[in-house]
């Protein structure tokens, strides 16, 4: 996460970097393996209530033509279901919206209706095919011999698991339409940090020397330790963090209110830190900072 | 002593209600679609969401609290969603794939259909006139499960059955044969496609093996003088099923080529590139199945005349001939 001030960075594993009309790259997370599977469930479920309505309807009418009737209209029904939702929900089916993912272009531009439906008729080779194949081999093919049916089932597996060998997890219908399927999180915006507005008596500061011990990875640490909200681990690792930076930076002003020492410095230290790196000195972690050495403290 | 305020809470403060404003529309939209908002709002949307994206550079840049930045990457993703999602209907795009998109890419692995129809019809030829040769070799050909009682020593009666029988006689029987015959060339398929991986070897044998079946029940059929009757049972659903089965064997059979011979771009690249249109023929297959098991469950049966059945057989095989080769062409 250290390198959030370096645009079109490389993105993390389970991350692609999009770029978007307007030229600045956006990251996105990609929808866990987990998350897809799921949603699919959701939508196998809707389907398959459907699915049930049809059996009904299609009982009444004698054997041969209800089973053959059955099998187009189910699939014509799994399709469709599809088909529509993904359309109608702006790329996300309804089993997909439940989970908060999303289809999108895997250039980056608008997604076209053209890419969903080949995406979605894919998804019969690609999953309905394997998953009634797989379990029935030895229905299907009674008589195979075994290498050959292992074969096929191998084959199956590896299409019907493409996504977790693909970096951008794409089963094969994504790779055909190229589509991406992200994720999309809430993020609330949580209240700034640094930002102090009640006047207080007793503020902490420091010099530009106490605040050169220390760089930008610390001070992402220190922010998560200060969002901590659980009251008893929180407690401690504000305790444990506050001895430490005392101790380093050689903290000669007394007994500290923790939280308020910690906010302090973490609002010095950020300011230090951003006006560096506006100036082009990007101060990784400590280590960076002891090779400089001391910061000179006549710095503007 | 340095006890500055970081400028990236400056320019939060001044930026913050604008996102406040985009979030509170990209919330809107996310429930109840474009139509949830006013036209203003919709004139408003794409310029906070490029505020907002000119918000998450200048961040990028010159802040240094996570929370902000993981925030502005979060609500720029939604909003992107919003602004870009789908805009056309889906109705067109359905329409304009199965009249362009399927056809081209038949079309793209032509070759590969020719040498697949071209062994099977190989088979069959083989078939028959092996077995007509020796009608022992009958069991040799056709798998006994398949074969259900009928073979070189099954009487005239019994064959005629299979042929002409209607709805109160056995019907479950038949259902179950039709079953195992579409279950068999599905199957087929299937492998065609997942075993063409492997240099398509297993797909011209298994192209030849089908036309020997085929060819050896014919030649039963033809021995009491059935032949016609034979191939008016087959034919009407059998043009579809045969064709979506020779689909799959092509496109098994291109990928496998494309796996030996790569040329110039690598395995994967070439393969990357095929792909698609290997893809869209074999779901095209599978539609193509499922036609043929309807047209089997419907007709075949119900449907006892015999130039009924082959006025239905021709014009089938007339429509899929059609609809591959001249669909799509031009633009």
């Amino acid at each position: 996460m250290g390198d959030s001030g370096m645009v079109g960075s490389a993105a993390a594993p389970g991350e692609v970097t999009l770029p978007t009309p307007e030229g600045v790259p956006l990251r996105f997370p990609l929808a866990r393996v987990g998350d897809r599977i799921f949603a699919f469930f959701v939508d196998l479920l809707i389907i398959g209530a459907a699915g049930i309505l049809l059996v009904f309807a299609v009982s009444s009418t004698s054997d041969g033509f209800a089973t053959a009737l059955f099998f187009v209209l189910f699939f014509l029904l799994r399709n469709f279901y599809f088909l529509i939702s993904e359309t109608v929900g702006r790329g996300a089916s309804l089993g997909k919206r439940w989970q908060r993912i999303h289809v999108v272009d895997g250039k980056g531009g608008p997604l076209d209706a053209r890419s969903v439906v080949v995406r979605n008729l894919m998804r019969e080779v690609d999953t309905f095919l394997p998953l009634t194949v797989i379990p029935l081999v030895p229905v299907v093919w009674p008589d195979a011999p075994r290498a050959l049916a292992l074969l096929v089932l191998v084959w199956m597996f590896a299409v019907m698991l493409l996504p977790i060998f693909d970096r951008k997890r794409r089963r094969l219908g994504d790779l055909v339409a190229g589509t991406l399927v992200l994720a999309a999180p809430e993020r609330h915006l949580l209240p700034d940090l640094a930002d102090t507005e009640e006047e207080r008596e007793t503020t902490y500061t420091f010099t530009d020397e106490q605040l050169g011990k220390y760089g930008i990875y610390e001070l992402q640490v220190l922010e998560r330790v200060l969002r901590q909200d659980d009251p008893i681990q929180g407690v401690e690792a504000r305790a444990t963090v506050a001895e430490a930076i005392r101790a380093k930076i050689a903290w000669t002003g007394g007994p500290v209110h923790t939280r308020r020492f910690l906010t302090d410095f973490y609002a010095a230290l950020r300011a230090d830190l951003e006006r560096r790196m506006l100036l082009g000195d990007r101060r990784e972690d400590k280590r960076a900072a002891a090779r400089r050495g001391q910061p000179s403290p006549a710095d503007d | 002593m340095s006890a500055r305020e970081p400028r990236s809470l400056q320019f939060r403060r001044e930026r913050m209600e604008s996102w406040r404003e985009l979030k509170a529309l990209v919330e809107r939209v996310e429930k109840s679609g474009p139509k949830g908002l006013s036209a203003e709002e919709m004139m408003r949307l794409p310029v906070l969401y490029r505020a907002g994206i000119s918000s998450l550079s200048v961040a990028r840049a010159i802040s240094l609290d996570r929370s902000l930045l993981e925030y502005l990457e979060s609500l720029n993703a939604r909003a992107y969603f919003c602004v870009y999602g789908l805009t056309e209907s889906a109705g067109r795009p359905v329409f304009d794939f199965f009249r362009q998109d399927l056809p081209r890419a038949v079309r793209a692995i032509r070759w590969q259909v020719l040498i697949c129809s071209l062994l099977m019809l190989a088979g069959t030829v083989t078939g028959f006139v092996m077995t007509n040769a020796e009608p022992g070799r009958f069991r040799t050909f056709v798998p006994d499960a398949m074969a259900q009682g009928r073979g070189p020593f099954a009487s005239n009666e019994e064959l005629r059955e299979v042929l002409y029988a209607g709805d109160e006689q056995g019907d479950d029987e038949l259902v179950g044969f039709s079953g195992y015959l579409f279950q068999h060339n599905a199957r087929i398929g299937i492998l065609a496609f997942a075993l063409g991986v492997l240099f398509g070897v297993p797909v011209v044998y298994l192209m030849f093996t089908t036309g020997l079946m085929l060819g050896a029940f014919a030649s039963i059929y033809h021995a009491r003088d059935l032949g016609a009757e034979f191939w008016g049972w087959i034919l009407p659903h059998g043009v579809t099923e045969l064709g979506a089965a020779i689909l799959c064997a092509a496109a098994g059979l291109t990928l496998g080529q494309t796996v030996l011979f790569s040329g110039p771009t690598t395995r994967l690249t070439a393969l990357a590139r095929r792909s698609r249109a290997v893809s869209l023929v074999a779901m095209g297959a599978l539609g193509m199945f499922l036609m043929a098991g309807l047209i089997e469950g419907v007709f075949r049966q119900r449907v006892q005349g015999d130039a009924v059945r082959y006025a239905l057989a021709t014009s089938t095989l007339v429509l899929w001939i059609v609809y591959f080769t001249r669909f799509g062409r031009g633009r």
